[in-house]
């Protein structure tokens, strides 16, 4: 954790909330929430399937929009701004880790890292994405495609590409939600290894309280409010 | 629950999705280019021969070297023929007392000809119908086609100088049964009778004409004569029945309707692709629900069943919507065709459909029931084991589709060694342009290797189609090949046939004079020196047949008629010349000299010495006039046929064929101002025809034009087609690239970007296909120019760069507007996989 940027919130969300109507119904998942989180801090939501996390994690990535309220994502408020303008702020700030991996099948591990980089058009792209894979133990498997790749692997894929564009602010679904013990063990203790070394803000979306006991705070939702 | 009823329950629940929508678009394709193909070639060859016997007008047409002797026809009827004689002959149609003459082609017959089928004509001038008539004209009467009426100006009851005689147009002739075609088939045609042709004095000794006997009588009788006659025949003589009469045209159609046939195939097994790309979209997503039902409780059978009525119902309408496409499509085709070749086409049979149905069920079975069958085996346990207990097997396919497509090619060729050609040229191509794609895609490898292409959405493109390096092959296969026959076509008519035009001497002849007999040569020569101050040289010609090869008698099967071509069936135009003319250069052997003169010798042309396969040392047999002899051949010439003068395939040394009769030719340029000259000219010798080149010329033109447009229209298909596969490609891999496109978006990538991405992948595509396509029409167009036509050929490289960009402008629009939905994938659907 970085003292000198405490005092910033990395990420400040007063009174949101987000309904989804179907036909003449609405459903509100979730109902007037004040999340912030200061940067380099890490901060796990939990909660029982169902209870908005996911959503919660969308929200405040800029994934989706509010229905009220409104959100800051490093120091820029999200209203107003459409889905381009979120992803441009997201470009080379933000990575993602996520609970079915994600890769791109068609491209090798290394190409898979490149393609955060390329997208936030940083030099030495496939240098850069090489050195990641290699500080995720992956310096053998650079082009081997995702279907080569055991689970685990894939997932250390995945940190390396999230982590290679050295983000302000890490999202994280589930990350060992469809991992072993063992390999999810791993892959936990890498991410917040890394995590620290970069002082990267984390938050993280997940249902093992263990996971969540390696975070600076846990929040907990509960049908859409925090408990 | 009925499997017809749940089939259709599940269809109209779903409604048409994309893959769907594209399985019945693709079979319309197919289908549409099948029914517009059989359609069109049907209603030709209902206009070629309407019925058996009629393309011969007779069962049994003898041809003669001359007139039929009155012993010989007595023969004949004493054996139960009946009997009709005819002569063809070109000549010039005068109009009495005015300046028009017109080249026709004028067939004389006897009042009984013909003897099956009917002549049409009119004796009304607007009336196009016609009325039917079972005989000739009578004496002193013509019917002339429309074609004489109009340049020669004259009307209904007007007469027409035909030689030194006047007669009456009594009748507009609409058809007759034996319309040959041909170089005299080009001219329109005027029918006498036969008995007024001596009084014209337009046949001497010596004069082109075809002598013709028809006989028709009961199959026996017409059987048993002609085995008994066959043998006796004399030298010049030939039999052929209505089956065995291949006239050019028919042959030239017959090619012409493989061809067309083979073009509509490349369509179909394209569209064939799209189909198995989308059923096996179909069966994916039909996999978990089988594995659900069947946990329910459904057997096999039924789901089997349900799916085959699903195909059934998607195929129908792909069929009825293809059969009405391919019925205007056919209108199309027939009126771009039907002008060019002078055929009234009778109107489109609905018969003539069912091939393009069984295209349809074949292309559905081979390429989409597979898969879909396939389905059928869905693992129950898939319910809980998800895609871990199997995906559908597709190596299922590929047998029958190949089997297919081979049934389908074998059919529509219907010969066995062309389907061999056929499907290993397919093949070859394929590999070539395949190979040629995955060559492109290393290149561009490595490109983005040594990060040459710049990053962003223009490099995401480009690395997208390396992702896919099948589909992208396969893509560019598809295109590819459409667009090379599509630019090929495209060169022919216009590049090819300007440079032929523009490589022709704007002073070159224009006219032909022929038959002038050789007591006006004087004559004619001083006429064409003091009035049109034109001295052109005049070459003799004596009509003879090429008999022997070697000492021995050229073989009469069909396969090596074909290979001599019209040398062996025709008569030929002998000559003899002393001084080697300039636009003939000799190539092996050498020129006669002043000791040749008198002697056994004959220089040919190439042309004739590859299809005879002889050369410098050989003989030929020769029948000129009932008398054979034999020369040997001292050299082999090239000749410039551009030159657009008279010029022979055989020459022999002067003074060896002076005792055979001999008419003499030659070639001038008229000029608008000599025309009044020349017609006083052909008043005066009305036995001399003269032959318009430039309106030969032109109309060859407009046949190569006209089917070159044909097959480019059948081609439009091929090209809808490939359209088609790049959907079914896109949709395929859909799931693939809205998951690519969610990533992406929540790494912070714009809509533009994403928009590049796939503008620089369809582009590529595009660019990939039309330039391989490029390459094989220009390599093609500069063969067929310069190694076969002897023409300069200037690359046009800006032409091709406009043709390449439509193309790929094209192609990458389809691949926009398939992919729309994509690009408008959230980011937060990355989350929710």
């Amino acid at each position: 954790m970085q003292a000198s940027s405490e005092h910033k919130p990395a990420i400040q969300a007063l009174n949101i909330g987000k309904q989804v109507s179907s036909g003449e119904t609405s459903l509100t998942i979730l109902d007037n929430l004040d999340v912030e989180v200061a940067a380099g801090e890490s901060l796990a939501i939990v909660g029982s399937s169902g209870s908005g996390k996911s959503t919660l994690l969308g929200l405040l990535a800029g994934l989706d929009e509010v229905s009220s309220g409104e959100i800051r994502l490093l120091g820029q408020s999200l209203a107003g701004m459409d889905e381009d303008d979120r992803a441009a702020l997201r470009a080379g700030r933000v990575g993602f880790v996520f609970q079915s991996f994600q890769l791109l099948s068609g491209l090798t591990a290394v190409e898979n890292v490149m393609l955060s980089l390329e997208l936030s058009g940083q030099p030495d792209a496939r240098q850069r994405a090489s050195q990641a894979l290699e500080s995720v133990g992956l310096a053998h498997r650079l082009t081997h495609r995702p279907r080569q790749l055991s689970g685990g692997e894939q997932q250390r894929v995945a940190l390396a590409r999230a982590f290679a564009i050295r983000p302000q602010l890490l999202f994280a679904d589930e990350p060992t939600g469809n991992l072993d013990d063992k390999t999810s063990d791993s892959i936990s203790d890498l991410l917040f290894q890394m995590n620290r070394e970069t002082g990267t803000t984390l938050v993280m979306v997940t249902h093992d309280r263990e996971l969540a006991g390696h975070c600076d705070r846990c929040l907990t939702l509960s049908s859409g409010r925090l408990a | 629950m009925n499997s017809a009823r749940f089939a259709w329950l599940q269809l109209r629940r779903e409604g048409l999705r994309g893959d769907l929508l594209l399985l019945v678009a693709a079979v319309a394709i197919a289908v549409a280019a099948a029914a517009a193909v059989s359609l069109f070639t049907d209603r030709v060859r209902a206009a070629m021969a309407a019925g058996g016997g009629e393309a011969i007008a007779s069962d049994l047409r003898l041809e003669l070297r001359d007139r039929l002797a009155p012993d010989r026809r007595e023969a004949m009827q004493a054996a139960g023929l009946r009997v009709a004689e005819t002569v063809e002959f070109a000549s010039v149609g005068i109009q009495p007392g005015g300046e028009n003459t017109a080249l026709v082609s004028v067939k004389a017959v006897e009042p009984a000809y013909p003897l099956r089928g009917e002549v049409i004509i009119s004796r009304d001038a607007e009336d196009s119908s016609g009325q039917t008539i079972g005989s000739g004209p009578p004496a002193g009467a013509v019917w002339v086609e429309r074609r004489v009426l109009a340049e020669l100006d004259l009307r209904l009851g007007d007469r027409l100088q035909l030689g030194e005689s006047e007669l009456e147009i009594t009748a507009r002739l609409i058809a007759e049964p034996d319309r040959g075609a041909g170089f005299l088939g080009l001219a329109p045609r005027v029918l006498m009778n036969l008995a007024d042709v001596p009084a014209t004095k337009l046949l001497q000794p010596g004069s082109r004409a075809e002598y013709n006997v028809l006989l028709a009588g009961e199959p026996d009788v017409v059987r048993s004569w002609r085995a008994e006659t066959e043998p006796t025949l004399g030298r010049g003589e030939s039999m052929e029945s209505a089956s065995e009469a291949r006239p050019a045209l028919q042959r030239a159609l017959d090619r012409a309707e493989v061809f067309l046939d083979l073009s509509a195939l490349i369509a179909v097994i394209l569209a064939g692709i799209a189909i198995a790309m989308t059923a096996h979209q179909h069966a994916l997503r039909r996999y978990d629900e089988i594995a659900l039902i069947k946990s329910l409780g459904a057997r096999r059978g039924f789901l089997g069943r349900m799916l085959a009525w699903q195909l059934v119902m998607l195929g129908s309408a792909g069929i009825v919507l293809g059969l009405s496409l391919g019925w205007t499509a056919q209108a199309v085709l027939s009126g771009i065709a039907a002008r060019a070749l002078s055929l009234a086409l009778p109107g489109a049979s609905p018969l003539s459909l069912w091939p393009a149905l069984l295209t349809g069920a074949v292309i559905l079975g081979g390429f989409a029931w597979p898969l879909l069958a396939a389905a059928r085996n869905a693992p129950p346990l898939r319910v809980l084991q998800g895609s871990a207990a199997g995906d559908p097997a597709t190596r299922a396919l590929y047998p029958v589709a190949i089997l297919s497509v081979v049934g389908l090619v074998a059919w529509q060729t219907g010969d066995l060694l062309l389907c061999l050609y056929v499907l290993g040229g397919g093949l070859l191509s394929a590999i070539v342009l395949w190979a040629a794609a995955r060559l492109f895609l290393k290149g561009l490898g490595l490109l983005v290797d040594r990060a040459l292409v710049p990053v962003g959405g223009w490099r995401q493109g480009v690395t997208a189609l390396l992702r896919r390096p099948q589909q992208t092959s396969l893509l560019i296969v598809a295109f590819g090949i459409g667009l090379a026959v599509l630019f090929t076509l495209a060169i022919v008519r216009t590049d090819i046939l300007a440079s032929w035009e523009q490589s022709i001497d704007q002073d070159a002849p224009n006219r032909f004079l022929i038959n002038i007999a050789p007591d006006q040569l004087d004559q004619v020569e001083r006429y064409l020196s003091e009035q049109m101050n034109r001295s052109p040289e005049l070459y003799p010609m004596i009509r003879g047949r090429l008999t022997q090869r070697n000492g021995e008698a050229l073989p009469n099967d069909k396969v090596d008629r074909e290979e001599a071509g019209e040398l062996m069936r025709r008569e030929l135009n002998l000559s003899w010349q002393a001084e080697l003319k300039n636009d003939n250069r000799v190539v092996t052997g050498q020129w006669f000299t002043a000791e040749d003169h008198g002697r056994a010798l004959v220089s040919i042309d190439e042309s004739v010495a590859e299809r005879l396969n002889v050369g410098l040392g050989d003989s030929l047999g020769f029948d000129v006039a009932g008398e054979t002899f034999r020369a040997e051949i001292s050299s082999i010439r090239h000749i410039d046929w551009d030159s657009l003068q008279a010029n022979f395939y055989l020459i022999f040394p002067p003074g060896f064929l002076d005792d055979y009769p001999t008419t003499w030719i030659t070639s001038i340029k008229v000029e608008p101002a000599d025309e009044a000259a020349l017609s006083t000219l052909i008043r005066r010798f009305p036995n001399i025809s003269t032959l318009d080149i430039q309106v030969i010329l032109r109309q060859l033109e407009q046949v190569i034009d006209r089917v070159s447009l044909a097959v480019e229209f059948v081609f439009l298909f091929t090209l809808m087609a490939g359209v088609l596969v790049l959907l079914a490609a896109i949709q395929t891999t859909r799931h693939e690239r809205l998951r690519e496109a969610a990533v992406m978006r929540a790494l912070g990538a714009r809509a533009s970007l994403l928009r590049r991405a796939a503008l620089a992948e369809f582009l590529g595509v595009g660019l990939l296909s039309a330039l391989l396509a490029t390459l094989c029409a220009q390599t093609l167009a500069v063969v067929l120019a310069v190694q076969l036509l002897d023409l300069d050929y200037q690359l046009r490289p800006l032409v091709w760069l406009l043709a390449i960009g439509l193309a790929a402008g094209s192609i990458a629009t389809a691949g926009m507007l398939g992919i729309r939905g994509v690009l408008r994938q959230p980011a937060l659907a990355s989350l929710r996989d």
